[in-house]
């Protein structure tokens, strides 16, 4: 148990306050499902499968409730947030698609609120683990512990950890060293977290919205390219425009917690989630977001000049997945029945920033990764 | 797809068909312009009817490669009007997923029907073709341009004879019917080859052109070289031994003496000409006739009666091959009945047997003068019959006929009045292989042993015969011959320099 509560010394407040035990904060109670997620005691070889409800084939009817289930979660949503529409749009869009984030924003701006607001209008289990650099892989994942049953006999029992939720928030994650950094990167892709040669399947949906503050560098790790990698979209939260800070301080009079209610769950995400790979894509546009990613790579034959001259290294494959796949929840959720060109190009940025690493002649030239994917968008035939 | 977007590929197709007619018609134009320029400013004139099947197999032709080209297929329609009216990809997308099930596929299908069916009525926008007609019009332009193009107009051929006769040729020709006159030519033939040169004489003088005179001439040539050739009776023999001598001759004829040294009698090198081949026909005909003769020698009448009617008989065969008005075949005729004579009187008895080898020696005697008179005459009709037509092309600058005898000679040369010479000699000047020019071509001054051009060695030499043309040293004749030589070499080098 001591161990435990050392374990649990990296997690917010707000969740210490809730139990001693759990540095899990849970603002919305753990599902029945998550609560009885059996822990998988086979062979890492042999992973348990968490049994997700059969999802019925697409009907008009979803179709129509995927349009209103998405005003109702921005409409949620917007009790608790100023501003951030397309911040809010991004994250639903990548929440559907199956994707994490990374959103990057100096402090104070709403981020945490954001993922908050968005755990209780999911009605997800949400934890929050704020990353440090003491933080240790098993504080994320969890550890197995000596537990003493009623007969007395002590038995080794897995303790999970705060990643053991849907909706996970990772603030500040640039805070942890790398290894523990990378212990989220099994969870971030496969959404299994494996311990003592134990594979634990977390149940569906599951995401993480990680944080990370652009301005404070010291003592911060950088995330690897592996990781980086793993997160859909990075997202760029600016600092609010007056008008909006006027609004979140009149909000915020009448009481700091979200006020945001549930409005979907997640089997309607998983439906949503169904739904979304159904929207057709023509090989057109399919080609575009293929050439988009190949031309961030300099090295190709035929690269762009510009890529030539502004990017060091390119987008993975998984920047072309993700592209496509965010499109078609792109477009259900502009009320269209098929992804276009301007669904591609509307997630460059999100998608390829985080992706690709620019040259110090972009940086001498005062321009940053978001002109040269436009540039490059642009540039795409 | 419903049956707005048929009426909008419709209205695509009917564009395509625009630009395709547009530009067949516009490379018809264009080929029968560009041919029309072509072979008019080639001066060639084709007829009316092949520039419209070259116009209309192009127009066609680009028409049907350019509809296909043009025309639209289903998906690019979808694409058009996706673009044109900003679907976002509403109608390629329920084209290419036409055959899908799937509640957001038949969704989709169906918002795009819809949206198609909302667009308004679709007109083939021809305002963005301007390109087309531009390039008709341009078209139309160079076809027109090929159209008022006049034809080119070639110049003929300058005419070499169509000048008025010089004295030079006058007084050549005069020569050389003098020649003919005094040559040993038989009377007949020197009678016929009289009149044809008379007849090239007398239009000379009659007409004021030469290429009036010129089918004269050319008709000379020929009855002439005709008439030689009929008393081409020589035998191999014959052949053989004047061979040599006919190419000396044609050298003669053509050397440039035959222009310079205009009042030396050329027929002087016809009658060395006769002299020598007498010379070489008696040394090569007496050895054999000698050698023939001894056969007999010392033989008695039996051997030689013998001898005789195998010999009889050999020329019996040669006699049937020879021309029998022929001086040679004469010649071996009386031989043969000379020798068979003798032998009917020794199977007779009646043969003086004392005096036989004197009478066959007399016998071969006469043989060898009949033969070699008749070879002498043969072989000098033929020499004055190279020597005459050749002369009459000479006279006036036509090419020698590359026959037998120069081949043998190793005489290439065809323009008359340029002496070959050495062959490393300079040709000198610039021009194409009919007509060379002097030039800055280098040639060697023998007064200042050093290399000076052409042009400036001629004036030098002009300089010193002006003063003889200025003075009374020469004649008439011989001024108007200098002049007409010199016009000649600067005629040769004024077009260069």
């Amino acid at each position: 148990m001591k161990k435990n509560k050392k374990n649990n010394k990296n997690v917010t407040p707000e969740a210490l306050n809730e139990t001693e035990e759990n540095a899990v904060e849970t603002e919305t109670p753990v599902t029945a499902e998550a609560e009885e997620q059996p822990i998988a005691e086979a062979p890492a070889e042999t992973p348990a499968e968490t049994p997700v409800e059969e999802i019925e084939a697409e009907s008009p009817e979803q179709v129509k409730e995927f349009g209103a289930a998405i005003t109702k979660i921005k409409s949620e949503l917007a009790k608790d947030i100023v501003g951030m529409e397309d911040i809010i749009d991004n994250v639903i869009c990548a929440i559907i698609a199956g994707g994490n984030v990374l959103l990057e924003g100096v402090p104070g701006v709403g981020k945490t609120r954001l993922v908050r607001s968005l755990g209780k209008t999911l009605s997800l289990p949400f934890s929050r683990i704020q990353f440090t650099p003491d933080l240790m892989p098993s504080d994320v994942t969890g550890t197995n512990i000596i537990e003493q049953d009623e007969k007395g006999k002590m038995n080794m029992v897995f303790q999970r950890g705060p990643i053991f939720a849907n909706l996970v928030l990772a603030d500040e994650i640039n805070r942890a060293t790398p290894k523990t950094q990378s212990s989220m990167l099994e969870v971030m892709q496969e959404h299994k977290v494996t311990v003592a040669k134990q594979t634990y399947k977390l149940s569906e949906p599951f995401f993480v919205l990680a944080t990370q503050n652009p301005i404070e560098q010291d003592g911060t790790y950088p995330l690897p390219e592996a990781q980086v990698d793993r997160f859909m979209f990075k997202l760029i939260v600016n600092f609010p425009a007056p008008e909006e800070i006027e609004n979140i301080v009149d909000m915020t009079q009448v009481t700091m917690d979200e006020t945001a209610e549930a409005v979907v769950d997640g089997e309607t995400i998983l439906a949503m989630r169904e739904l979304a790979k159904t929207v057709p894509v023509i090989k057109d546009v399919r080609k575009f977001a293929a050439k988009l990613v190949t031309n961030t790579h300099p090295e190709v034959s035929g690269a762009l000049a510009t890529t030539k001259k502004y990017v060091k290294f390119g987008a993975s494959p998984r920047a072309a997945q993700a592209l496509i796949t965010c499109a078609k929840v792109r477009a259900l959720m502009h009320g269209r029945y098929n992804v276009s060109y301007d669904d591609v190009k509307a997630l460059a940025c999100p998608v390829l920033r985080h992706r690709i690493k620019i040259t110090y002649t972009a940086i001498s030239d005062n321009l940053n990764v978001d002109d040269i994917i436009k540039q490059i968008v642009s540039e795409t035939k | 797809m419903n049956k707005t977007f048929f009426k909008i590929k419709s209205g695509h197709i009917l564009r395509a068909l625009f630009k395709s007619i547009t530009v067949g018609i516009a490379a018809g134009l264009l080929a029968v312009g560009v041919v029309l320029l072509a072979l008019k400013l080639s001066a060639i004139d084709l007829a009316v009817y092949y520039y419209i099947i070259i116009a209309v197999g192009t127009a066609l032709a680009a028409g049907a490669v350019s509809f296909l080209f043009f025309k639209p297929n289903d998906r690019a329609v979808a694409k058009a009007v996706d673009d044109e009216y900003k679907l976002q990809e509403k109608v390629q997308t329920a084209l290419e997923f036409e055959n899908e099930q799937g509640a957001i596929v038949v969704m989709q299908r169906e918002d795009a029907n819809e949206r198609i069916k909302s667009l308004p009525r679709h007109k083939p926008d021809f305002k963005k073709l301007w390109v087309f007609p531009l390039a008709f019009v341009l078209a139309a332009g160079v076809a027109v341009a090929g159209i008022l193009t006049p034809l080119k107009q070639v110049q003929a051929e300058d005419d070499p004879y169509d000048r008025p006769p010089t004295r030079y040729e006058v007084l050549a020709m005069q020569e050389l019917i003098e020649n003919v006159e005094s040559s040993n030519l038989g009377d007949d033939l020197k009678a016929d080859t009289l009149v044809h040169l008379n007849v090239i004489l007398d239009g000379l003088e009659e007409f004021d052109n030469v290429s009036d005179v010129m089918p004269d001439i050319e008709n000379s040539i020929t009855s002439i070289s005709e008439s030689f050739l009929s008393v081409k009776e020589y035998d191999k023999l014959a052949v053989k031994l004047l061979e040599q001598r006919f190419n000396e001759l044609s050298d003669a004829a053509q050397s440039a003496d035959g222009y310079k040294e205009f009042n030396l009698n050329s027929y002087d090198l016809v009658l060395s000409f006769e002299s020598s081949v007498l010379e070489l026909i008696t040394a090569q005909v007496e050895p054999q006739v000698n050698t023939l003769r001894e056969t007999y020698a010392n033989l008695g009448s039996t051997e030689i009666s013998a001898k005789i009617y195998e010999m009889s008989g050999r020329l019996q065969n040669t006699l049937s091959v020879l021309s029998q008005d022929g001086s040679s075949y004469k010649a071996l005729t009386a031989f043969k009945n000379d020798m068979d004579e003798i032998r009917v009187k020794i199977v007779m008895g009646t043969a003086d047997e004392a005096h036989m080898q004197h009478n066959i020696d007399l016998i071969f005697y006469d043989f060898e003068d009949r033969l070699i008179e008749a070879l002498k005459e043969q072989s000098y009709t033929q020499g004055m019959g190279v020597f005459v037509v050749n002369r009459i092309k000479i006279i006036f600058g036509m090419p020698i006929d590359d026959d037998k005898h120069n081949d043998d000679a190793g005489n290439k040369e065809e323009t008359p009045g340029i002496d070959p010479g050495d062959g490393d000699v300079s040709q000198g000047g610039i021009g194409d292989h009919d007509v060379v020019y002097g030039s800055d071509d280098m040639i060697y001054d023998p007064d200042t042993g050093k290399y000076v051009t052409y042009g400036e060695l001629l004036n030098k030499y002009f300089a010193i015969v002006q003063e003889y043309l200025n003075g009374e040293t020469l004649n008439d004749t011989q001024k108007e011959i200098a002049r007409y030589y010199f016009e000649i070499l600067f005629s040769g080098i004024k077009e260069a320099d």
